[in-house]
């Protein structure tokens, strides 16, 4: 290459990470990227998703088989496109609501929007999350991206004769975070959900058509009401049930390997007794 | 804020990535800078387990205003064992730097030409083992011809490649698949879209919304009802590592120096970074390598959040030790929900 070597310059020496940009005093820096794929060009939603947790290369791999499997050792879902990997196309979102909220500075008044979303497929999967940003558009998209990390798998029975689809939940369960306690019901058909607006809306959102709730303790407690319903929610996977005591043989991981990384951060999922009759 | 610069894997031919042209690249063979002291097997130990350590990466990064620092890389070296890849903690991993001035004996004083080279090898002036590119002298003992650092690379090497080849001429090309798929490390600028957000038009897009009736299904309901139930994100830092990453998702490797690395998580954060212990004198921040490297390179049983690597600040040239230790910070990702 014949550049006339600038004086102090690197003298057609192509530069290396920190140099000048471009074809300036540093010469080139190496080829550019070829094909360039994506950078700038196209809409966000066609950027491939590279994952950044170990969980999420396991699962674009396609070495977990479903979401089942990542609730039952209880891993920290970090990525919302593990989520939009198993369930996207089933999940709908609902806004529940979008209002302003004011903060008093010097310069006046400064106003950001918060939305809350609740997401679920109707078929045993819910969440609801809630986010505040300077733009309408990033609060609903930020409060879908929360709503999906915070899925829980919801699990549906009988009140009385096993006939047609389950409806409610398979058993009393209790959730407690703090000092509230939340209690579901198994209801009969027809019954509808009997319970305070949001969770009646997660509920149905999750495919449970009949079910009673009794909560106590200070539900006004910011968080603790929502985690308390959560893991009640998640107790119902957790209970035992008459009809899962027959035995069955210890399935395999299908690969070994990764197996061992899921049970080696995997934690315990608090409060396992059962629910009281 | 210091510009920074990003790096991405771009697949190479095997001349691309050899030592005379300065590269960056991941995987593969080391590319060595300076061909004589090459750090030996025991300096490329694990200290957690006594396996060798396998080269991941290196990048050329010179200081521009330096003479002595004209040709500048710096060498990232791995333990595979997956049970040496402790949460938070990077003795796994080794960083070494080497420098040289633009006269130097091993490359001319002239930019080098794009193009194969057959006559260019490391072995001249050193000899390389065969399997993990570090220095090995220990000759095969049938062929006397390729050498290696240990008797396990040796025995690795012989069943993957060379008991075919051993004594003909043949050059055993493939790598050893103890080795990271080989890529070249190109580098582009970041650039983010900061686009400025005006009040006015949002506040007007929400009457909007508002007379339409699209303000929620339970816009009625008080936000404190909606709250208790809801979730937000725990753990900020790393919604702001994926924020700032999201622009641009397949980088594998940021550099700014002097600057403040981007963290992935607040459980432990990097402070008391040791200085330089060949001249005593502070170390800064200069680049810091990402997950996604993991997914390029498919490696499934190692882990990381972020490597954050210190270098000396004055990048000192002084003492008589061709591959310089610097500093690695490992960051994991949080355990915690969201």
């Amino acid at each position: 290459m014949a550049d006339s070597a600038p004086a102090g310059g690197r003298g057609g020496f192509r530069g290396g990470f920190g140099g000048a940009r471009g074809g300036g005093r540093g010469g080139p820096r190496g080829r550019g990227r070829g094909r360039g794929r994506g950078r700038g060009r196209g809409k966000d939603d066609q950027k491939e998703w590279v994952p950044v947790t170990k969980l999420g290369r396991l699962v674009k791999d396609g070495k977990i088989v479903n979401l089942e499997q990542i609730y039952l050792f209880s891993l920290p879902i970090k990525e919302f496109e593990i989520i939009d990997f198993f369930i996207g196309n089933t999940l709908k979102d609902e806004v529940l609501k979008i209002m302003p909220v004011q903060k008093q500075t010097r310069a006046g008044q400064r106003t950001r929007f918060k939305a809350f979303v609740a997401i679920g497929d109707s078929n045993g999967h819910i969440g609801l999350g809630v986010k505040c940003s300077k733009e309408v558009a990033t609060a609903i998209r930020g409060a879908i991206i929360l709503a999906k990390l915070s899925v829980v798998p919801v699990r549906r029975g009988y009140w009385g004769n096993k006939i047609g689809k389950p409806h409610t939940v398979p058993c009393k369960v209790t959730g407690k975070c703090g000092s509230v306690t939340v209690r579901l019901i198994p209801a009969p058909r027809g019954t509808g959900i009997v319970s305070a607006p949001v969770p009646k809306k997660l509920l149905q959102m999750a495919g449970i058509e009949d079910c009673y709730t009794s909560a106590r303790g200070s539900t006004g407690t910011l968080g603790n009401f929502a985690k308390a319903t959560y893991a009640a929610i998640a107790k119902t996977y957790a209970y035992l049930t008459p009809d899962l005591w027959k035995e069955m043989p210890l399935t395999k991981a299908p690969y070994q390997e990764f197996a061992d990384y899921l049970a080696k951060n995997h934690r315990p999922v608090v409060g396992a007794r059962p629910a009281d009759v | 804020m210091n510009k920074i610069d990003l790096g991405y894997l771009e697949p190479c031919e095997k001349w691309q990535v050899e030592s005379r042209l300065f590269p960056s690249k991941a995987g593969g063979k080391p590319a060595w800078l300076n061909l004589e002291g090459i750090p030996r097997g025991e300096d490329l130990l694990c200290s957690t387990c006594g396996e060798n350590l396998i080269f991941l990466c290196q990048i050329y990064a010179p200081y521009e205003e330096d003479d002595n620092n004209f040709h500048r890389t710096l060498f990232i070296f791995i333990c595979r064992n997956a049970n040496c890849c402790i949460r938070n903690k990077s003795d796994n991993i080794r960083i070494f730097r080497s420098h040289l001035t633009r006269d130097n004996k091993f490359y001319p004083s002239d930019p080098p030409v794009e193009g194969p080279d057959p006559d260019f090898s490391l072995s001249k002036w050193s000899s390389i083992c065969e399997a993990c590119g570090s220095f090995g002298d220990k000759k095969c003992s049938n062929c006397k011809v390729v050498t290696y650092c240990s008797r396990k690379h040796q025995i690795i090497h012989w069943k993957e490649n060379h008991k075919k080849t051993c004594g003909t001429k043949e050059n055993t090309s493939g790598d050893s698949s103890i080795l990271f798929p080989e890529f070249e490390i190109v580098i582009e600028p970041e650039v983010l879209n900061v686009k400025e957000i005006d009040e006015e038009q949002e506040k007007q897009k929400f009457i909007e919304l508002q007379k339409q009736g699209k303000l929620g299904t339970m816009s009625d309901l008080d936000e404190e009802e909606l709250t208790k139930h809801s979730t937000t994100s725990n753990d900020k830092m790393f919604a702001k590592f994926r924020k700032c990453v999201e622009n641009n998702p397949e980088q594998v490797l940021r550099y700014s120096r002097g600057d403040q690395p981007l963290l992935i998580s607040d459980d432990i954060i990097p402070e008391n970074i040791p200085d330089c212990e060949y001249c005593g004198g502070p170390r800064q921040f200069e680049f810091q390598i990402m997950p996604q490297m993991l997914t390029f390179l498919k490696e499934t049983q190692l882990d990381w959040g972020v490597l954050i690597c210190y270098t000396c600040k004055f990048s000192c040239t002084d003492i008589n030790v061709d591959y310089k230790r610097e500093f690695v910070f490992k960051q994991d990702v949080s355990l915690s929900n969201i």
